[in-house]
């Protein structure tokens, strides 16, 4: 899975341990999310989504 | 990312420690060492075990490891195999000196496998209280990279003894190999991390 987690965290000017610890994640969660070498579980993606504030389909893409 | 600070490598120590563990169980299953011989044999392993603790520490102090269920494994780890190390040296020379028998023989025995079935314990609340789902799928990871080297190595090995090919090797080999199956998988995961 493809992903625009890069994209909109660099938007908001936070760093990956920012966006972790907003999460509720570890760094190196966000880091592997990022670099597609990890792809959340349903519930992880839904709180990605509702701290951007967008639809699920418009941060991750399935290609 | 530049805005992030590297992680200090756990994989090279945790390889150093099982390297030196099973040297030392090695030279003393050989020459039998015993008195200060004996001291110089256990104290590569625990040198090794030391510096892993510091790797350990270290990652901790950069903050690069704040994951609650990581820091209470580290201090049940740590001491539990500290304590393995002392046990084991404490067997051998009890058993030496005293040369003890029946109940007395079998509890000196089991002694340096009380604080392994506590490390066996500490990785088993790892899984169930790590809460990041990225890391809890490294330690599973990991821990089938050590099952199945494990069950690779002694199946091989059976097999070779069976047809008395190789020599018998004591059961307690199975730990010594998942361990070292554990840092081939820490190893694994910081390759494709």
């Amino acid at each position: 899975m493809k992903n625009r987690l890069k994209v909109l965290r660099a938007e908001r000017d936070w760093s990956q341990s920012d966006l972790a610890a907003q999460l509720q994640v570890s760094r190196q969660s966000v880091n592997a999310i990022e670099t597609g070498k990890y792809d959340p579980s349903l519930p992880l993606a839904f709180r990605i989504a509702s701290l951007f504030e967008l639809p699920i389909e418009a941060i991750f893409s399935n290609d | 990312m530049s805005d992030e600070v590297p992680m200090p490598r756990m994989g090279p120590a945790i390889m150093t420690y099982v390297v030196t563990l099973i040297g030392a169980i090695s030279v003393w299953a050989a020459f039998h060492p015993s008195g200060f011989l004996l001291a110089l044999t256990l104290a590569a392993p625990a040198a090794s075990l030391l510096w892993l603790a510091r790797q350990a520490y270290r990652r901790r102090r950069m903050g690069s490891c704040t994951n609650v269920a990581q820091r209470a494994y580290q201090r049940r780890a740590i001491p539990l195999m500290i304590a393995y190390v002392a046990a084991l040296a404490l067997a051998i020379i009890l058993h030496e000196r005293l040369a003890p028998t029946g109940p007395i023989a079998v509890a000196l025995a089991i002694l340096p496998a009380l604080p392994l079935i506590g490390v066996v314990w500490a990785l088993g609340r790892l899984l169930v209280e790590e809460q990041d789902e990225y890391l809890r799928s490294l330690h599973v990871r990991q821990f089938m990279i050590a099952t199945g080297f494990m069950l690779v190595v002694t199946c091989i090995w059976g097999f070779l003894e069976t047809f008395a090919l190789v020599p018998h090797l004591p059961m307690y080999w199975a730990f010594i190999l998942w361990c070292a199956g554990l840092g081939i998988g820490t190893m694994v995961n910081e390759l494709r991390s």
